[in-house]
């Protein structure tokens, strides 16, 4: 027992998403981690106005669901962290005021969206110096930012659809500048905060109007905004990819909607995927009814997941994403949509599918976080100069 | 769907093709409470379907009356182009919030249907009198308890008094301030012919209250449906549409 490798789970923290993470980490992470056998699981949980908690009750579903995790928060302790040697949870006892220890062999960060999946959690574990689950730092950062993403990936020779981006402080300032430099693309366009994920803030206009309120919502919920041109003869399919240097593919999904259902976060999370009910082919996912294995032609198949792989790679993705791509069936064209760093529920559903068990996924994602870890303690991090001499 | 209104993100959702309805949902409530309604009424009207700030997590700035809540609808129709309305139709307190717009002028509609709509205050005072006095003593004899008993105990008796005060405890201030206004005077000033449907089995707003408006607005009709409670727009959907699209001047095109 002893011997078991201990892993942190956080999640929640402080982010549009932070419900959608409680379901990723107590049923795709906490759940088959403590199922393998293999390891001593520690739920850390980050509340929705910052605070941490470490507690086994926090493993419990119904203590988010009926409330009493506010009454939990009232009582329970906060944590804090040591570096020292790595990573350490450490709380006050219950018992004379003594304090409680907990050292971290691995962080599985099971956090959506901000403070967390951004890569602002990440840039913690680097300080702490502990094998983490996932993209590192400026993988998720890059993800986490469509429009970086676009950036980099159109660096590396990936194409997406036509695209502009615009802060909010420029669109309030001067929206008849950003609507010009949005003239050159075709409606229909996409709205999107750049840095939200869930699709929050996400609007489909058809015309001047529809943008400008488009705009302001984008504006509201984030500083940076991207506006896409729709695609044609839309296909619409997601890849969940793992590994750190060799990218490992599951199934290509198609989400079952049309472009004028594109998924909005109740589609995603609150109606299972009602649009798409009643169309065949499909399974029930993290995302609601989807079509698992996508079905296209073997050329195209072969070119998404190639393109997937690609941006994996270009982006410096490790451990585990998603990679989203939209496919211009007649033109016979994939084309990047965005990369999703922490896939919500991982995507157990597709690799489940694919062949891999949510208790193999999570091994292999514990695996990777080691290796990853391990070579990167093999790169020289300080160096001996005598600059402290000459100064 | 969003949009940005006096710096609230308002959802609200249009659908269906023809004259305007606009529906205005009650306290603590949102735009969903009318689906079933508005599934029978799309295939007839364009309807639109909005939530009101302060419900869904978003903060108001200060108190609001109702006066603020029927500016804030103007403000949203007006953002989505929805200029010529047929008919609002308001469900409790957000059937005082259109008395109390159409008879400023702030709202405009052709026609108005009033589903169990609060804003007849001060019946049954005598009642509710005694309950707040019992609020206030057992505030006090209850301060040993633990916060979330304290909670409970406080919810179970503004429940009984069938008050919606701690429903959104954020809001309190301003539920205090809509609670406290009485639409009576301003409903003489509805102008449009008005539907009143009410509920036999509601405690929140009873028949009694549909009378007492029915009483005040000129060109009106009262019906109580029977058997139905405070949310007959949901027990009693298919009646209701009937009932709003005959009342609209529609063929019974709804099933």
């Amino acid at each position: 027992m002893n011997s078991m490798k201990t892993v942190a789970v956080i999640f929640g923290s402080r982010s549009a998403e932070h419900d959608v993470s409680i379901v990723t980490a107590l049923a795709s992470v906490i759940k088959p981690l403590e199922l393998s056998g293999q390891y001593q699981v520690e739920a850390v949980y980050i509340a929705k106005d910052g605070r941490w908690f470490w507690d086994d009750k926090l493993k419990d579903i119904s203590l988010y669901q009926s409330g009493e995790i506010d009454d939990f928060m009232r009582k329970a302790p906060d944590v804090h962290l040591s570096f020292k040697d790595g990573l350490t949870l450490v709380k006050s006892s219950q018992f004379a005021g003594r304090k409680q220890y907990k050292k971290v062999d691995i962080v599985f960060p099971a956090t959506h969206g901000t403070y967390g999946e951004d890569g602002s959690l990440m840039g913690l574990l680097e300080m702490a110096d502990v094998p983490y689950v996932g993209c590192g730092l400026s993988a998720s950062t890059i993800c986490m930012d469509k429009v970086l993403t676009k950036q980099v990936a159109a660096s590396a020779g990936i194409a997406s659809t036509p695209w502009i981006w615009c802060t909010s402080a420029e669109f309030s300032a001067n929206p008849k500048t950003i609507l010009d430099r949005i003239k050159p693309l075709k409606y229909p366009l996409f709205v999107k905060p750049a840095h939200l994920g869930s699709s929050i803030g996400i609007s489909r206009v058809e015309n001047a109007k529809e943008l400008i309120n488009a705009l302001e919502v984008a504006a509201h919920y984030d500083d940076k905004i991207i506006i896409e041109q729709g695609v044609k003869n839309l296909i619409e399919v997601t890849l969940p990819i793992i590994g750190n240097d060799t990218p490992k593919v599951a199934y290509l999904e198609r989400p079952m909607t049309s472009s004028e259902d594109f998924f909005d976060f109740d589609t995603k999370y609150m109606q299972g995927g009602e649009k798409g009910k009643g169309k065949s082919g499909g399974a029930k996912g993290a995302q609601g009814y989807s079509e698992i294995p996508a079905k296209l032609p073997k050329k195209l198949q072969s070119l998404a997941e190639e393109v997937g792989k690609q941006t994996y790679s270009a982006l410096g993705c490790n451990g585990i994403a998603r990679v989203d791509m939209l496919i211009d069936e007649k033109a016979g064209k994939v084309m990047l949509n965005e990369v999703n760093p922490l896939p919500g529920g991982l995507y157990a559903h597709n690799w489940s599918l694919a062949g891999t068990s949510n208790i193999s996924l999570v091994e292999q994602l514990v695996q990777f976080a080691e290796a990853r870890h391990q070579h990167r303690q093999k790169l020289a991090t300080s160096f001996s100069t005598n600059y402290l001499k000459q100064f | 769907m969003q949009i940005v209104v006096d710096s609230f993100m308002v959802n609200y959702q249009r659908i269906g093709k023809g004259p305007i309805i606009v529906f205005v949902h009650g306290w603590g409530d949102n735009h969903k409470t009318f689906l079933q309604l508005a599934q029978q009424l799309s295939r007839t009207h364009e309807l639109v379907l909005l939530d009101l700030p302060g419900f869904d997590g978003q903060r108001l700035p200060k108190t609001w009356d109702l006066a603020d809540y029927s500016e804030f609808i103007a403000s949203c129709l007006k953002k989505i182009d929805a200029k010529t309305i047929t008919a609002l139709i308001g469900h409790s307190n957000g059937g005082a919030i259109c008395i109390s717009g159409l008879a400023s002028g702030t709202l405009k509609a052709n026609k108005l249907v009033l589903l169990a709509s609060s804003g007849v205050r001060d019946v049954n005072s005598s009642k509710k009198s005694t309950y707040k006095v019992l609020a206030k003593v057992g505030k006090v004899l209850s301060r040993p308890l633990p916060q979330r008993r304290r909670q409970k105990l406080r919810q179970a008796l503004y429940d009984r008094i069938g008050s919606d005060y701690l429903l959104i405890p954020e809001l309190a201030e301003t539920f205090k301030q809509i609670t406290s206004h009485d639409v009576r005077s301003e409903s003489k000033k509805v102008e449009v012919p008005t539907l009143l449907l009410y509920g036999s089995d509601d405690t929140a707003t009873p028949p009694e209250f549909g009378e007492i408006l029915q009483q005040q607005i000129p060109n009106s009709e009262l019906e109580i449906v029977d058997g139905a409670d405070h949310f007959l727009h949901h027990s009693h959907a298919s009646y209701i549409a009937r009932r709003v699209a005959a009342f609209l001047g529609e063929k019974q095109r709804v099933s």
